[in-house]
């Protein structure tokens, strides 16, 4: 019933001041469902938008439930305050290093896209450079005494398969996303961000103009970022899109040319199909196309390898089939299962460990997977934690 | 000073939160909330104006007179002028 509820609030929230099939019935919301309900809010990141649906009578709030929502959409924002003053201080090191770069989601679509920058909070900073870039873009970080998440997995990694990588500062706390590409996998390797870049346009933060992506690469990222990001899209990006299908200039010819030449147009697809289940909106006819986008069943099983349950490792695989050479894919399977020290130290402290036992066995029980091995795992192949003997189990010819 | 002309700090970042708003500048690390009337100045300013051009204005959509507003109104510009958030205009 929480459930129910609190995604039937989150429905409407996300979906307020857009032309839907139908106006969503206002939502009542009892302690239990309320505390789910605002944990939901935080993580979405859609309180500018919680409050203007209760101001409109979308949700029926107590006294205190407002003061807590208030709360909740006033931290969000002193955030994104933080956040944008950080973009500032990173324009200065990027220009003084002669670093060009874009702006991606966040900040450039809250002050662009949305009626008012408050209906659209963000936690972090996403940056897009261009490959030949990508390092020196990581020295100036390191420099300036931001701290990478996790190394890569071997020299180079990034900028031949890589998506980027994340950076912090200790006094600040905030996530700086260092991308190359848009994501991680086959998608994000046969797209072209050089493109996305040499289109870029500015917009004004603090009295300075900084680049963005345009209105078409602005579009095409928030689509593969809520069509590609969780098996179950969150409501941020979806309405993001939503954003910029109403209000965004949107090339369609552009855009036609990416989706075939980059093979995303099963990811936008996809990425509409969630946009009008999820949100129930009615977009506009620009996006119509987009929504007969013929799928082949090479990019269904793509996509599927983002969403399903083993992502990282389903990723890890699909991304072979973007690989073009035998010596480059090689090249990228020694990586992930032979990488350096450094990156199984960082992945020590993870859930997934960081022994090349584990890495093996992980990447091993896939690859048996995806070749229809049966691997024994419930009749005591290597259950977690057990024996780490890998056993293939076999009819013996003798039997 | 009432004929001075003032216009938001392009070094001001703000977001509005309800009713409020919250403002601070690029170069220091306070965060301002601003309630009230403060807001109504603050979004009268939007557009650069003296402050007896938004005593005028105020007074016409709240029908209080300007003597009761004059001084707040100075008063309100002036702290935000003094953290930098407004800046007479040349």
């Amino acid at each position: 019933v929480i459930s129910g509820v609190v995604d039937q609030a989150i429905q409407a929230i996300a979906g307020w001041g857009l032309p839907r099939r139908e106006v969503p019935a206002s939502v009542d919301l009892g302690d239990r469902q309320w505390a789910s309900l605002v944990g939901r809010i935080r993580l979405e990141r859609v309180s500018g938008l919680a409050v203007e649906t209760a101001a409109a009578g979308g949700l029926r709030l107590t006294d205190e439930q407002a003061d807590q929502l208030f709360g909740v959409h006033r931290d969000a924002m002193t955030w994104c305050l933080r956040v944008e003053k950080k973009l500032l201080a990173l324009d200065d090191v990027f220009r003084e290093g002669e670093l060009g770069y874009a702006v991606l989601k966040g900040a450039s679509i809250a002050h662009t896209m949305y009626e008012e920058p408050c209906l659209r909070p963000f936690g972090d900073l996403d940056l897009l450079v261009r490959s030949r870039d990508y390092e020196r873009a990581c020295s100036l970080l390191e420099r300036t005494g931001h701290a990478r998440r996790r190394p890569e997995p071997r020299g180079h990694f990034d900028v031949r398969f890589g998506k980027g990588s994340v950076h912090k500062h200790p006094d600040d706390g905030v996530e700086v996303d260092l991308h190359r590409t848009l994501v991680l996998g086959p998608f994000g390797l046969w797209m072209d961000p050089e493109r996305l870049l040499d289109r870029a346009v500015p917009f004004s933060v603090g009295g300075r103009q900084i680049l963005r992506l345009d209105d078409t690469g602005m579009f095409v990222n928030v689509a593969m970022h809520a069509a590609l990001g969780w098996e179950v899209p969150r409501v941020s990006p979806l309405r993001d899109m939503a954003e910029l299908a109403c209000r965004g200039e949107i090339d369609e010819r552009v855009l036609d040319d990416w989706a075939e030449r980059w093979h995303i147009g099963a990811v936008l697809r996809h990425a509409v199909e969630e946009l009008k289940r999820a949100l129930h909106v009615e977009i506009s006819g620009r996006l119509e196309p987009l929504e007969h986008w013929p799928i082949s069943s090479r990019e269904r099983r793509l996509l599927r390898a983002y969403s399903s349950g083993r992502r990282t490792s389903g990723t890890a695989f699909a991304t072979l089939a973007a690989i073009p050479s035998v010596r480059a894919k090689t090249a990228y399977i020694w990586a992930l299962t032979v990488p350096s020290r450094d990156f199984l130290q960082a992945r020590a402290s993870s859930r997934s460990g960081g022994s090349y036992l584990r890495r093996w066995r992980f990447g091993w029980s896939t690859v048996a997977e995806r070749a229809g091995l049966n691997l024994g795992r419930s009749r005591g192949g290597f259950p977690v934690g057990g024996e780490p003997v890998l056993r293939v189990e076999r009819p013996s010819e003798g039997r | 000073v009432s004929t001075t002309a003032f216009r938001r700090s392009e070094r001001a970042l703000w977001r509005r939160v309800g009713a409020s708003v919250l403002v601070t500048m690029v170069d220091h690390d306070e965060v301002h909330e601003l309630t009230g009337g403060a807001v109504v100045v603050w979004e009268e300013l939007a557009t650069p104006r003296a402050i007896d051009d938004v005593v005028r204005r105020l007074v016409r959509a709240t029908g209080m007179t300007a003597g009761d507003l004059g001084a707040q109104v100075t008063a309100c510009i002036q702290t935000l002028a003094d953290i930098g958030a407004l800046e007479p205009t040349a």
